[in-house]
């Protein structure tokens, strides 16, 4: 694993705490609803770094391919999340397109972190 | 306030931050930015709250100028909680329908012939019992205790506990020696 491939690797599982520590904090405060879209972005940030494991595991030693790889997977698995977004607001389904933007917000986050973090130079 | 009305407000209810919309509203109506600034939520929780509460009738909306301002439906939290449980169930039909079979079932077991084979132990069983006794009885008639026991000799022997029983069940009541049949029985 590349330096930046660990500091991306890192503020994922960080993220992941954080976002799984605030819904506890939350469930424990009565407030279930905003509980559950924490405990989803959590699962968001855990499911890309299961994917940028999987992006190191195919591409071994290829650095610019993992790249590639994960940023294809980022691209794709959100897109099913806005179709799903977009189906909800035709349905004027309240609380699936909340939690549908919180899939696509918590994505935003991470394409923008993946910018950021793993061509950063130390 | 139907069933379905009440499940919904209550499950909204169920959220602290919900709650905590509610009693701003209590105190004025707000719109999504001065409500989001007050509870430290972000405007787009918020908006999701208010969503709900909007769709269980707990809050209402109205535009002015460039905002939609939110507002407590008073007349909605004026209602009584024992009003909403009061209300008659959606399934009412099929709860009467099983209330009924299970009547009948009773009155299967411990009358045979228009007799009763045994006074029920159970309250819930002996309660049903008495009050297919009671309709031998005519609402508004005093009965002496002689011609009560003569009626309830036809259907037990013990015709002495069924009295006991119709009068502590309140299906009779007892005054100067006559005996009335209670009207709600």
């Amino acid at each position: 694993m590349t330096a930046g491939q660990k500091r991306f690797d890192d503020w994922l599982a960080g993220r992941a705490e954080q976002a799984g520590g605030r819904a506890a904090f939350l469930r424990a405060d009565g407030r279930a609803d905003e509980s559950h879209w924490e405990s989803i972005r959590r699962n968001v940030f855990s499911l890309f770094r299961d994917v940028l494991s999987a992006a190191q595991k195919a591409n071994g030693g290829e650095e610019q391919a993992a790249r590639r790889f994960f940023a294809e997977k980022l691209g794709v698995i959100p897109a099913s999340w806005e179709t799903a977004l977009q189906r909800a607001e035709r349905q004027e389904d309240t609380d699936r397109a909340r939690i549908e933007r919180v899939k696509l917000d918590a994505a935003g986050e991470i394409r923008t972190a993946l910018a950021a973090l793993w061509e950063e130079k130390p | 306030m139907t069933e379905t009305q009440a499940l919904q407000l209550f499950k909204c209810l169920a959220d602290k931050s919900r709650l905590q919309i509610l009693k701003s509203l209590a105190r004025e109506d707000l719109y999504v930015e001065r409500l989001s600034e007050r509870l430290g939520l972000s405007a787009s929780t918020v908006s999701f709250h208010l969503r709900k509460l909007t769709e269980a009738g707990a809050v209402t909306a109205h535009k002015s100028q460039y905002y939609t301002i939110y507002a407590l439906n008073r007349s909605l939290f004026e209602t009584k909680l024992l009003d909403v449980l009061e209300e008659r169930p959606e399934d009412w039909e099929l709860q009467r329908r099983r209330d009924e079979a299970y009547r009948q079932k009773v009155l299967d077991a411990f009358f045979e012939d228009g007799r009763l084979r045994a006074i029920p132990a159970q309250l819930k069983k002996k309660r049903i019992v008495l009050a297919e006794i009671a309709r031998a009885f005519e609402p508004g008639r005093s009965y002496p205790e002689r011609e009560v026991n003569l009626i309830l000799a036809a259907f037990h022997d013990d015709f002495c506990t069924l009295r006991r029983d119709l009068v502590g069940e309140g299906f009779l009541t007892r005054a100067g020696g006559l005996y009335q049949k209670e009207e709600q029985h």
